[in-house]
């Protein structure tokens, strides 16, 4: 009965896809505004169609129905409830019924913001956004049957796979990856419908601003969300290891942070049309890339790839996408003429281009060492390994031009600078940098954490100083109190101090990352119960092994206290665990994390459980010192937070222009 | 103008194509499945790769390693490793590991890389319900 409701609503939401699609279309073509209208509406039914789909199968998950395979095999019985309900997006089926459903979301969610006022190319915007979903559509009734039902009904399920069910961070990471990645149709949507219809004006860029901004930041999050679930949850010490499941989400990432800063240089002079057109298909392209990748099997073995239509089925949309899409730009190219050109490489146009191509480069580098083994498999039938090395050295040295670029952009006026002016600029932030680069010289830092420690002063006291500089030119313009001039200069100029905190944001990461990665320090260690050994600046004492009954699970606590070993004195008692799932004979670990915080100079202490002997008992544990670590999920956050203040509603003080509703911006900048 | 935006792109993926090739060579390790291992017949100390899948549950401890077998989702090995495993070593993950293969047919290695990238589920063979068309 439940796969039997969640099948047929799939089928028709996808048929209301199509109905979608066609209506649309022929609604613009006949002039026909209530089937235009009809169209958008059906965005809601689809909508609600996926997510009785969505509810059959959480249905047949919480009630154990073990006739669907899918439940069998994701959970069982004992699964606790939490669990049950993650259980819908912890394989490929269910995966894809909740990319199905946030999919949805976004359409009906671009059908409810244009109700009203609308560009011209929104029934077109539509019609792109139906053949998506009905492709992914497509892909959950048949290709892949997340209802598959069994003719043995079994009496339990195996559980959700041991490692996914391991940390509650497994509810926040995939949606908020999915939000980002889907979240990027819309912007596509809209440029292919300028495309088309040849509109191919800034409307395009300004309609949809929000939009990317918000997936955007979508994207932000869950990246870090990854990461620290990786770091929570593996018990190997670090937070990215260059998988290609973790790179795939990178990759448009990169991208779309380029692309939301070249669209504010065609915004402002009206330039990089072209470039900016790309950027969105390639970003599109790469989110269907990351699905496709991360669909299970084609990374264990290219020739997993012809034994199901799934993986011909998305490379034949990602040539649909690619082709259509630089297709579409060639043929418009007359159009998409630039209205100005680069007057001086000293610029701020120029700085973004610059940064632009170096952040291409990055996705280059990552695209390439992720796809390449995939590649030369098919092609060759060598396999190959790309190993984490390769992606260390060569994204490293461009990142570094990426932050010194971000550093003195904000600086630059539009158009031409006179580089007296810059140096004047930059001659606060050069002072500072030179200091942190002696203090760090003198606390005995590496002659590459000195390098870094001092860029990474110079960009962030440039960026504060562009803050302060504009307060105050605010605070001199209107007098009142300093706070109230900070306010008012942050409402007035959300995009430019969004970007400025975002800015930070990835200073913050980037540091955290440096630190760790120059730090990184770690020991295996065996000890029996009572026993201590010393490790670096720390003591490790085994007080003993517990076990504890769960009822999905057993769970082996190593109890272990960390003690100072210059002085004694205990550290702090960690409690690494191994849990032993009947669906896995292998334990899993959960690692034991002292965070750090200022006052234990940000190290982290990083313990985890790698194996229980019986005897004595005896355990063998790994211990990390990660020092810095806590500002890379900081820094996540200010960049994610920086998004979201480039991307608030400004209050509405003029009547918005009738022909994008709302979408007018504030100024970008206050020059004095 | 036509000519100059072809040779323009010809040179940026010429460049891209210069940089990824020089970028890659000295990071790539070959390797061969367990099936290609045991058609090629390796002489007995021959040097050479292997990659595959940490069979759950297959992972026992030695004095001086460990001991597990890999799967290439057709065809198991016997792998005895001397040494540290890395820290990423766990069950189910992909590993590339140096060495050679033994008369007792067992592939004794003594170099062991972590192979990112495999999704969290090994291979499972026999064990997946096979699922009927939906009613």
């Amino acid at each position: 009965m439940i796969a039997f409701v969640g099948t047929a609503a799939l089928a028709l939401a996808l048929t209301l896809a199509v109905y979608g699609t066609v209506a649309s279309i022929a609604g613009l073509r006949t002039r026909n505004a209530s089937l235009v209208e009809s169209a958008r509406t059906s965005a809601y039914s689809v909508l609600a169609l996926v997510l009785v789909a969505n509810g059959a199968m959480l249905a047949g998950l919480l009630s154990n129905d073990f006739s669907i395979a899918y439940v069998a095999e994701n959970s069982s019985v004992d699964t606790p409830t939490f669990f049950k309900v993650l259980a819908l997006w912890s394989a490929d089926e269910g995966s894809l019924l909740l990319w199905n459903l946030v999919l949805a979301g976004f359409l009906a969610a671009v059908a409810f913001r244009f109700r009203s006022r609308r560009p011209e190319t929104f029934p077109w915007a539509m019609a792109v956004m139906y053949v998506v979903i009905g492709f992914y559509l497509l892909l959950v009734l048949g290709p892949t049957t997340p209802f598959a039902t069994l003719e043995a009904v079994p009496l339990d399920g195996r559980g959700p796979l041991p490692l996914l069910q391991n940390h509650p961070l497994m509810a926040a990471h995939p949606p908020f990856l999915y939000l980002g990645f889907i979240g990027f149709t819309v912007p596509f949507a809209f440029a292919i419908a300028a495309l088309i219809t040849g509109r191919v004006s800034d409307d395009w860029v300004r309609t949809t601003r929000r939009w990317t901004l918000a997936a955007w930041v979508f994207l932000t999050v869950g990246l870090a969300l990854g990461a620290l679930w990786s770091y929570g949850v593996l018990g190997w010490g670090g937070y990215w290891a260059w998988d290609p499941v973790e790179n795939v989400a990178l990759l448009p990432w990169l991208t779309a942070t380029a692309f939301l800063h070249s669209v504010i240089v065609q915004e402002r002079r009206g330039m990089l049309k072209v470039w900016n057109l790309s950027l969105i298909v390639g970003t599109f392209a790469l989110t269907v890339l990351g699905t496709f990748l991360t669909r299970g099997s084609i990374l264990s073995s290219v020739h997993t790839f012809a034994e199901s239509i799934v993986g011909p089925m998305y490379l034949g949309f990602l040539t649909v996408v690619l082709v259509g899409g630089f297709g579409l730009i060639a043929w418009r190219r007359e159009a998409l003429r630039s209205e100005a050109s680069f007057d001086t490489p000293l610029s701020r146009e120029s700085v973004f281009l610059g940064n632009n191509v170096l952040l291409l480069v990055l996705t280059f580098i990552v695209l390439v060492g992720t796809i390449y083994p995939l590649l030369a498999e098919a092609v060759t039938g060598d396999r190959v390994s790309v190993g984490g090395p390769y992606f260390n050295r060569n994204t490293a040295p461009v990142m570094v031009l990426v932050l010194f670029l971000m550093g003195i952009g904000p600086l630059l006026p539009w158009r031409a600078a006179s580089a007296s002016s810059l140096l004047r600029r930059l001659r606060w932030p050069a002072w500072i940098a030179a200091v942190a680069a002696v203090a760090l010289a003198l606390v005995g830092a590496g002659a590459v954490g000195t390098a870094v420690a001092a860029l990474a002063a110079f960009v962030g006291a440039a960026t504060i100083s562009e803050m302060a500089r504009g307060v105050r030119a605010q605070h001199r313009a209107r007098g009142g109190s300093w706070p109230a001039a900070a306010s008012t200069a942050v409402r007035r100029n959300r995009r430019l101090f969004g970007g400025l905190v975002a800015h930070l944001g990835v200073l913050l990461a980037v540091a955290g990352i440096a630190w760790t990665a120059l730090a990184d320090r770690s020991n295996e260690v065996t000890l029996a119960s009572g026993e201590r050994v010393r490790v670096g600046d720390y003591e490790l004492r085994l007080d003993g092994v517990q076990t504890r009954e769960e009822a999905h699970r057993r769970v082996l606590v190593a109890r272990v206290t960390v003690l100072d070993a210059a002085d004694g004195d205990e550290v702090v008692r960690l409690q690494p665990s191994l849990n032993l799932y009947p669906a896995s004979s292998e334990p899993i670990g959960t690692p034991s994390i002292r965070v750090g915080t200022p006052w234990n100079g940000l190290r982290d202490l990083y313990l985890s459980l790698v194996s229980v002997e019986d005897a004595g008992p005896t355990v063998v544990l790994r211990f990390f010192v990660n020092p810095g670590i806590g500002l890379l999920w900081l820094g996540g956050l200010v960049i994610a937070l920086g998004g979201v203040i480039a991307a608030w509603p400004a209050r509405s003080r003029a009547a918005p222009s009738p022909a994008l509703g709302s979408v007018a911006e504030p100024r970008e900048e206050v020059r004095v | 103008m036509r000519v100059r935006v072809v040779v323009l792109l010809v040179l940026i993926v010429g460049g891209l194509a210069w940089v990824g090739s020089r970028a890659l060579s000295g990071n790539l390790v070959y390797y061969v499945t367990p099936t290609e291992l045991l058609e090629q017949q390796p002489a007995p100390g021959e040097r050479l790769r292997l990659g595959g899948q940490v069979l759950p549950g297959s992972v026992h401890d030695l004095e001086d390693g460990v001991d597990f077998v890999v799967t290439d989702g057709t065809t198991r090995m016997t792998v005895v490793h001397r040494g540290a495993a890395p820290a990423m070593f766990r069950t189910g993950i992909g590993v590339v590991l140096e060495g050679s293969y033994g008369a007792d047919g067992a592939f004794h290695s003594d170099t062991m890389l972590v192979k990112h990238g495999e999704e969290y589920r090994p291979p499972t063979d026999g064990h997946t319900p096979s699922p009927v068309q939906v009613g």
